[in-house]
């Protein structure tokens, strides 16, 4: 098989994004690559932003390659430690304690911490960060934006 | 257009193959005399596509000048009509003459390369994986990381290329917004998706000009296309998504009298594609010198071209002006002269002495897109299918049959798409899968100035075609003496899907 079909393959099937079935799905997919990529894990997948948030036109590409060969394809590899504890952190955050403090699903969720944290990247500062949010994302409410900033506290320590 | 517009982008012109006269303004022409700009001179636009077009000589530079031509016609129209100002016509135009600065040399193939060396450094893996095909194989089907992309190299040069940098800022153009443009990274926010659309989109200025350009040195007419008619009928229009009721995005949309124009567009850069740029020929050449590439890329310690990273710290350097195909030539001549590898020398000889690799199998389809809906299932070819199966598993298998070095087999898939929509798609049902349509995928409007896709106007050929790719695959073996039994090879492959 391909090396670049492997690597993506082991990160999807790792992050338990290994379903495109919905359109829920496919958000989740995108914004935890996008959260993994912002840990420092280099997939060379290039964000723009489109109506949900950070997307990646060319990650979707490699998603519909890579999915219909089946998850078991994808099992026989090593991953390196460091990369483990990131995918894991990318994982626990659909299950951290400000989580529970928001009434999102998980796709909302995922999109809105990633949304965050996009802005947060390309002006700086978290007030930029949160007046954008509130701007591009209006269905997010106050709670909702500050429990994504706690969140990503912990997630990006 | 008043007189003072003429005047500023006709300060100066230049003669052009494809338009004629090409008018620059004070700041392109400063911009076009940096060494960053010149060094393009030396890299040809159309890689290895010139072994078997051999007209197909031209540079990235002329390319570079074309793009600002189409650009600076698509500002013309909607300058002339109030939809953008004086400042967005100057940025677009820059953008346009400096999309190509931070080319990597032999056209797009260095590209691959490169972002196959991103991903090894970047390895997620413990061990590298046990390749189960040859390296030329795994560097022809390799989808590049958009991160290393020329694009990205580009937006670099312009933050920090001195000679850049200074005339962008004494012109108080934004050299990061110049460098977003390029790199397609500005998304739908502050309706800078206008911009993403006149250089990243199904009819930007850039594919307008390596199809009339490209097509016409290569000999072929697929570019014989009426471009005048199609910029003429460009406009701006406001568009509210229906699942998205805080934005509106300003859209560049096609009048819809000019359909049948786009359309023929789309055709002719079909067929340029599938005819001249994947040509099954130049496929195996450009395998050929991606692997050679790799080869001695990787094997360097401490040069300046080794990766990514060190090209963007070498900017601004004699180096860097002087990262261009002669220099790989010369670079590639080394190596493989002293290199003792088999393999190098078989691909060094096969790419130096244009020893045609021996193509064993070539096999084309028309296959139904993975995320179309349509109701007309396509009736496949099964031995596409299988062949490519068989290629990507029992690779091993193959050249030991053969007895022939696995390395020296290489096959290459290809998929071309008419637009990158499907049929179903339609603009006011966007969802994920219309994000990226919105940017990319051409836009009608009509007299009632209704908006839709082209993709999904059911009076359009183009509806009738865009849930299907054209897709290719070639198997071929590299033997500069040419000893190797083609029909042994291919008869063993055929037994196995038999």
């Amino acid at each position: 098989m391909r090396s670049d079909l492997i690597t993506i393959g082991v990160i999807l099937k790792e992050l338990n994004c290994f379903n495109l079935d919905s359109l829920s799905n496919r958000i989740i997919l995108q914004k935890k690559v996008f959260l993994l990529q912002n840990l420092g894990v280099n997939l060379g997948y290039q964000y723009s932003w489109y109506v949900h948030g950070p997307y990646s036109t060319e990650l979707t590409a490699m998603a519909y390659e890579c999915i219909p060969l089946g998850e078991e394809q994808f099992t026989n590899y090593n991953i390196k430690e460091n990369i483990k504890e990131r995918i894991k952190k990318v994982n626990d955050l659909e299950k951290c304690e400000a989580r529970k403090k928001v009434k999102l699903d998980n796709s909302a969720w995922y999109e809105l911490l990633a949304s965050y944290l996009y802005w947060k990247k390309q002006l700086g500062t978290q007030d930029k960060a949160v007046e954008m949010v509130q701007i591009t994302k209006p269905q997010f409410s106050d709670t909702d934006i500050e429990a994504a900033i706690q969140a990503l506290v912990d997630f990006e320590r | 257009m008043n007189n003072n517009y003429y005047h500023i982008f006709n300060y100066k012109t230049i003669n052009d193959s494809v338009y004629g006269n090409i008018g620059l303004s004070k700041i392109e022409v400063e911009l076009l005399d940096t060494r960053a700009m010149q060094r393009l001179r030396r890299i040809r636009q159309m890689g290895f596509s010139s072994y078997v077009f051999p007209d197909g000589e031209h540079s990235r530079f002329a390319h570079s000048l074309g793009v600002l031509y189409i650009m600076g016609r698509f500002c013309d129209v909607l300058y002339r009509n109030n939809e953008i100002s004086l400042e967005d016509v100057q940025l677009l135009r820059i953008a346009a003459l400096l999309h190509d600065v931070g080319h990597y040399p032999f056209s797009h193939l260095c590209e691959t390369v490169y972002s196959y060396i991103d991903a090894k450094n970047n390895s997620i893996l413990e061990n590298e994986p046990f390749r189960t095909i040859s390296l030329l194989s795994d560097l022809s089907n390799h989808i590049k990381r958009k991160t290393v992309d020329h694009e990205h190299l580009g937006a670099n040069v312009i933050i920090y290329d001195k000679q850049i940098n200074d005339i962008l800022k004494a012109n108080n153009i934004d050299a990061e917004l110049v460098g977003k443009i390029i790199t397609g990274e500005i998304g739908v926010h502050n309706n800078s998706i206008v911009y993403a659309q006149l250089m990243h989109s199904s009819l930007d200025a850039d594919r307008m000009d390596y199809l009339l350009r490209d097509s016409s040195q290569a000999g072929v007419v697929f570019g014989s296309v009426d471009f005048n008619y199609i910029i003429n009928n460009i406009k701006k229009v406001k568009y509210q998504l229906n699942n998205d009721n805080n934005n509106q995005y300003e859209i560049i949309a096609i009048n819809s009298k000019a359909q049948h124009a786009v359309e023929h567009f789309l055709m002719a850069r079909y067929f340029h594609y599938s005819q001249t740029v994947l040509h099954k020929t130049s496929l195996a050449f450009e395998a050929v010198a991606k692997t050679l590439l790799y080869k001695m890329i990787s094997e360097e310690k401490d040069e300046f071209y080794i990766s990514f990273d060190n090209l963007v710290k070498s900017i601004g350097s004699d180096k860097f002006y002087h990262f261009t195909d002669d220099f790989m030539w010369t670079k590639l001549k080394a190596y493989a002269e002293k290199s003792e590898d088999k393999l190098v020398k078989i691909l060094w000889r096969t790419l130096a002495e244009r020893k045609k690799p021996i193509i064993i199998l070539y096999e084309k389809d028309i296959v139904l897109k993975r995320k179309s809906k349509a109701e007309k299932q396509s009736i496949n070819d099964p031995d596409f299918f299988l062949l490519k199966w068989i290629l990507e598993r029992h690779h091993k298998e193959i050249s030991e049959k053969c007895g022939i070095d696995m390395e020296q087999i290489g096959f290459c898939t290809s998929t071309v798409n008419i637009e990158s929509l499907p049929s179903f798609m339609k603009i006011e049902e966007c969802n994920d899968l219309g994000e990226e349509s919105l940017r990319d995928a051409i836009k009608l409007i009509n007299k009632e100035n209704k908006v839709s896709f082209l993709a999904s106007d059911t009076t359009s050929l183009i509806n009738k075609m865009v849930d299907y790719s054209a897709v290719s695959l070639v198997v071929f073996v590299v033997d500069p003496d040419q000893k190797i039994e083609k029909g042994k090879i291919k008869d063993v492959i055929l037994s196995m899907i038999k």
